[in-house]
C-alpha cells in the first residue's frame, strides 16, 4: 500500500473533495504535476486542465471508477505540503457534470477569437480555450484509462 | 365616529396588506437559509486562500502593487446595499455607515452595489463614480466586475485606498454596516484573528480545523524571525504566484461581502415584515371591536326607533 496524503479540493460553492489519496495530477503553471505523500512544500498556480488523483480506499462514486477522480478545473492554486494538498478552483466539474454542447460551442468560438485577437485579448481567448478542452477532456477520456 | 362602511372596508385593506406582508415574511425566510448555506459553503476557500497569501507574504521578497500603501490623496468608498427597500433601516443604515466613512476623508470617490444606495446617494449629493445592481448577475461574476474596476482605479492612481462598507451578517437578528479596507490589501497578519468585520477576521476565525498543525507554527517561527517550518517552493515564481493570488484574494473578499450583504438584507426584511404583519393584525383586532360595537349600536337605536315609534301609536 502506497503512502497517502490528503486532498482537498475547494471551490467558493463548497469542498467537492476531501480524502486520502495516492497521488495527485495537477495542471501546473509550469506543466502537469503528480504529487505523492511527503512531497516538499509547494505554491504554484494552475493552468486549465484537468486535475486527477488516485484515492487511497475508494467509496462510493469514486470506487466505480476504479478509485480515480477527475475534474476540470478553469485554474487556481495548489498548496502542497507533506502531509497535505490543497487545490483551490473556482469551479471544479466531474464529466457527469460537464455540458458537453457548451463546452464545444465556447471551444468553437474561443478559437474563432483567437484568429481574430491579438495582445492581452489573445491571452483570454486561450484561457477560454484551454478551459473549454479542460471541459471536454474530462468527459471524453475515460477514467479507467 | 366612522361609518361602518368605512370600517369594514379599512379592515379589508389591512387584512390584504398583511397577507402580502406575511407572504413577504415568509420568502425572506426561505431565502435567508439560502444565503446563509452559500455564506457557510464560502468559508473554507476563503481559509484556504488566506492561508496561502499568509505564507506567500511571510515567504518574503514578493512585491505586489497592491500590497504596498502610498500616501493618500483620493480615498475610495465601495458601499454595498439592496436593491429593494421593505426592510426596516437596513439601506439607510449602510448609507449612514458610509457617510460617517466620507466625513473623515476628503471627497471620496463611492462605488456602490445596490439600487437603494445609488438613489440615497444621490439625493445625498454623493453621486457614484461607478454603480452596480446587487442581483441580476452569479456574484462570482459580480465580484469580477467590481474588482477590476477597483483595481484599475487603484493602479492609475484614481484612489489611493478603498474602503468597504459592507452588512456583518452576525445573526438573523443583528446586522451590522461595517467598514473594511480593501485597498491597498492587507496581508493576513499570522497573529490570532484580527477584529471582526473583516471578511479575512472572520476566515481566520474558523482557521483551527485541519491545517492548524500546519500553519500555527510556521506562523509563530516567522514572528520570532526563525526560519519557515514549510519554506515554500513557488511555480513559476513567488511574483507570478502572487500576482494571480492578490487580485483573486481581493476578489473574493468582495464576493464574501456580497453574499453576507444579501444574507442581511433578507434578514432585515424578516424582521421587518414579522413586525409589519404583527402591526396590521393589532389593528385589525382593534378596528374590529370598533366594528362591532358601532353595528351593535346601529341595532340598539333601530330597535329604539321601532319601540318609541309603537308606544306612540298605542298612545
Amino acid at each position: 500500500m502506497a503512502a497517502t496524503t490528503k486532498l482537498a479540493l475547494i471551490t467558493p460553492g463548497g469542498v467537492r473533495f476531501e480524502g486520502d489519496v495516492e497521488i495527485v495530477v495537477a495542471p501546473g503553471a509550469a506543466g502537469d504535476l503528480g504529487v505523492l505523500a511527503k512531497h516538499a512544500p509547494l505554491l504554484t498556480t494552475l493552468r486549465p486542465g484537468v486535475l486527477k488523483a488516485t484515492v487511497a480506499k475508494a467509496e462510493g462514486a469514486a470506487a466505480e471508477a476504479g478509485g480515480r477522480l477527475s475534474f476540470a478545473v478553469p485554474g487556481g492554486f495548489m498548496q502542497v505540503t507533506p502531509e497535505k494538498v490543497i487545490v483551490l478552483a473556482d469551479v471544479a466539474l466531474t464529466r457527469d457534470e460537464v455540458n458537453v454542447e457548451e463546452a464545444r460551442a465556447d471551444l468553437r468560438s474561443a478559437q474563432e477569437e483567437l484568429a481574430r485577437k491579438r495582445g492581452p485579448e489573445e491571452a483570454q481567448a486561450r484561457r477560454a480555450m484551454a478551459w473549454a478542452q479542460a471541459r471536454l477532456d474530462v468527459t471524453q477520456r475515460p477514467d479507467q484509462a | 365616529m366612522a361609518t361602518l362602511r368605512q370600517i369594514r372596508d379599512r379592515v379589508k385593506s389591512l387584512r390584504n396588506t398583511q397577507q402580502i406582508t406575511r407572504a413577504m415574511k415568509m420568502v425572506a425566510g426561505a431565502r435567508i437559509r439560502r444565503a446563509e448555506q452559500a455564506m457557510r459553503a464560502a468559508r473554507p476557500y476563503a481559509d484556504a486562500l488566506t492561508e496561502m497569501l499568509r505564507e506567500l507574504v511571510a515567504a518574503g521578497g514578493a512585491r505586489h502593487p497592491l500590497l504596498s500603501s502610498r500616501p493618500v490623496q483620493h480615498s475610495g468608498i465601495l458601499v454595498m446595499t439592496a436593491d429593494k427597500g421593505l426592510a426596516g433601516a437596513f439601506n439607510s443604515n449602510l448609507v449612514r455607515a458610509a457617510l460617517l466613512q466620507a466625513r473623515e476623508r476628503s471627497n471620496p470617490a463611492f462605488y456602490v452595489v445596490g439600487l437603494k444606495g445609488r438613489l440615497q446617494l444621490r439625493a445625498a449629493r454623493r453621486a457614484p463614480v461607478a454603480d452596480w445592481l446587487l442581483q441580476g448577475k452569479p456574484f462570482a461574476e459580480l465580484a469580477r466586475e467590481i474588482a477590476q474596476r477597483v483595481i484599475a482605479d487603484f493602479t492609475e492612481g484614481r484612489i489611493d485606498e478603498l474602503t468597504l462598507v459592507s452588512s456583518r451578517f452576525i445573526s438573523t437578528i443583528v446586522q451590522r454596516p461595517t467598514p473594511v479596507q480593501l485597498l491597498p490589501v492587507a496581508p493576513p497578519q499570522s497573529q490570532a484573528p484580527q477584529g471582526h468585520g473583516t471578511p479575512q477576521g472572520q476566515a481566520s476565525q474558523l482557521h483551527g480545523q485541519g491545517d492548524a498543525a500546519a500553519s500555527a507554527p510556521s506562523a509563530q517561527s516567522s514572528r520570532a524571525g526563525a526560519p519557515l517550518r514549510n519554506a515554500f517552493e513557488f511555480e513559476p515564481d513567488a511574483g507570478h504566484v502572487l500576482a494571480e493570488l492578490v487580485p483573486r484574494y481581493l476578489e473574493f473578499s468582495i464576493y464574501q461581502a456580497l453574499l453576507e450583504t444579501q444574507a442581511s438584507e433578507f434578514a432585515a426584511r424578516l424582521i421587518a415584515m414579522t413586525n409589519a404583519t404583527d402591526n396590521a393584525g393589532k389593528l385589525i383586532d382593534e378596528l374590529t371591536i370598533v366594528m362591532n360595537k358601532t353595528r351593535q349600536a346601529a341595532i340598539t337605536k333601530e330597535i329604539l326607533e321601532i319601540v318609541g315609534g309603537a308606544e306612540a301609536l298605542k298612545g
